[in-house]
């Protein structure tokens, strides 16, 4: 076993924790990460089946076939999380507008309003 | 005050929306210039942080404030909407810079209170005398803004970011700014052939002071308008 091994399985235990802990998670996410994490040792104590599946799809290796997915994953997050942004922005707005026109003054000395 | 330039004031209600972020040192004289010649006037504050508010209680305006800082188009959209709500006829657009002419108010919003169209937009291209003003690249690049906003939104233009507009209500209750920075010029645009509201230029002439200079858009910002408008496209 190489050193990267066990460096790697235990940062991957630690973010598996802190992501039950600080985000509440129902049962099926628990058991979801449950798998995710252990695929993830698998492919880690086990890199020739990265390989192996890498072949199947016509990759040369396991650690680009990785690449690839999270290239992919990266880009998808991203958009969600600008959707996101913008949907956010529209409501900080809506609220901003309707704080401002609940509050708006009027002329002290009223002419032609 | 019976009329303004022809246009008796009891059978219309204009209201003249001034957005303003950070312009005190120029408020004062913007506003008392509208104020001058007996316009109604809304100020919206657009979350200033110098003493907008201040200035603005010498006048005897109106005043909304954005708790945080939004956008142009943000603050244009919480002016109309106000507008709106306390019965006017027609919407003036006014930049809070001294840029915009207080004396074209009058021949802006003619064809509004004719009934003879919607939207009636100031464009600096249609004398030349006014056009010679626009420093040359500026020029450039607002030409190029009307090639590109025909070919986005199919509305052919002299003159596309100016602010100087005025709507009627009607087109007012159907228009509304969603992209909160400059791009909302080119959406008005869209929403113009959405809502197959009759529009038209009319000849104004903008002053461009060393104030105005320095705060305006830096014509870098085109690009920003351009892409805003594209990803909107894109999302919707």
């Amino acid at each position: 076993m190489s050193l990267i091994q066990p460096v790697l399985v235990v940062a991957l235990a630690i973010v598996c924790i802190l992501f039950i802990i600080s985000v509440r998670v129902r049962a099926v996410g628990r058991l979801l990460l449950l798998a995710l994490f252990a695929s993830g040792v698998a492919f880690i104590l086990r890199p020739d089946l990265a390989n192996s599946i890498a072949h199947r799809f016509g990759v040369g290796r396991g650690a680009d076939l990785f690449l690839y997915l999270f290239g992919v994953f990266a880009m998808y997050g991203f958009v969600r999380i600008y959707a996101r942004q913008r949907l956010l922005e529209r409501k900080l707005t809506e609220l901003t507008r309707s704080v401002a026109l609940d509050e708006g003054r009027r002329p002290e000395t009223s002419r032609a309003a | 005050m019976g009329s303004m330039g022809g246009i008796p004031r009891k059978s219309c209600n204009v209201m003249v929306v001034v957005p303003g972020y950070n312009e005190g040192a120029v408020l004062a004289d913007t506003l008392s210039d509208l104020c001058a010649r007996g316009y109604s006037v809304v100020v919206v504050d657009d979350g200033s942080s110098d003493n907008t508010a201040q200035v603005v209680s010498r006048f005897p305006v109106h005043y909304v404030r954005h708790r945080i800082n939004l956008g142009q188009g943000a603050a244009l959209e919480t002016g109309t909407r106000y507008a709106l709500r306390n019965g006017a006829d027609v919407i003036v657009h006014f930049d809070a810079d001294g840029q915009h002419p207080a004396e074209q108010i009058p021949a802006l919003i003619r064809p509004i209170v004719e009934g003879t169209a919607d939207v009636a937009m100031g464009s600096r291209f249609l004398r030349k005398e006014d056009a010679l003003r626009v420093p040359a690249i500026k020029r450039a690049v607002l030409r190029l803004g009307t090639v590109i906003s025909a070919m986005l939104v199919g509305v052919w233009l002299t003159d596309t970011h100016n602010g100087f507009r005025a709507l009627s209500r009607r087109a007012a209750e159907r228009i509304s700014f969603r992209e909160n920075g400059f791009a909302h010029a080119t959406e008005l645009l869209q929403q113009i052939r959405r809502y197959k509201l009759r529009h038209v230029e009319t000849p104004c002439t903008i002053a461009y002071t060393e104030y105005s200079r320095q705060k305006g858009q830096s014509i870098f910002n085109s690009v920003n308008i351009v892409t805003d408008i594209l990803i909107s496209r894109l999302i919707k």
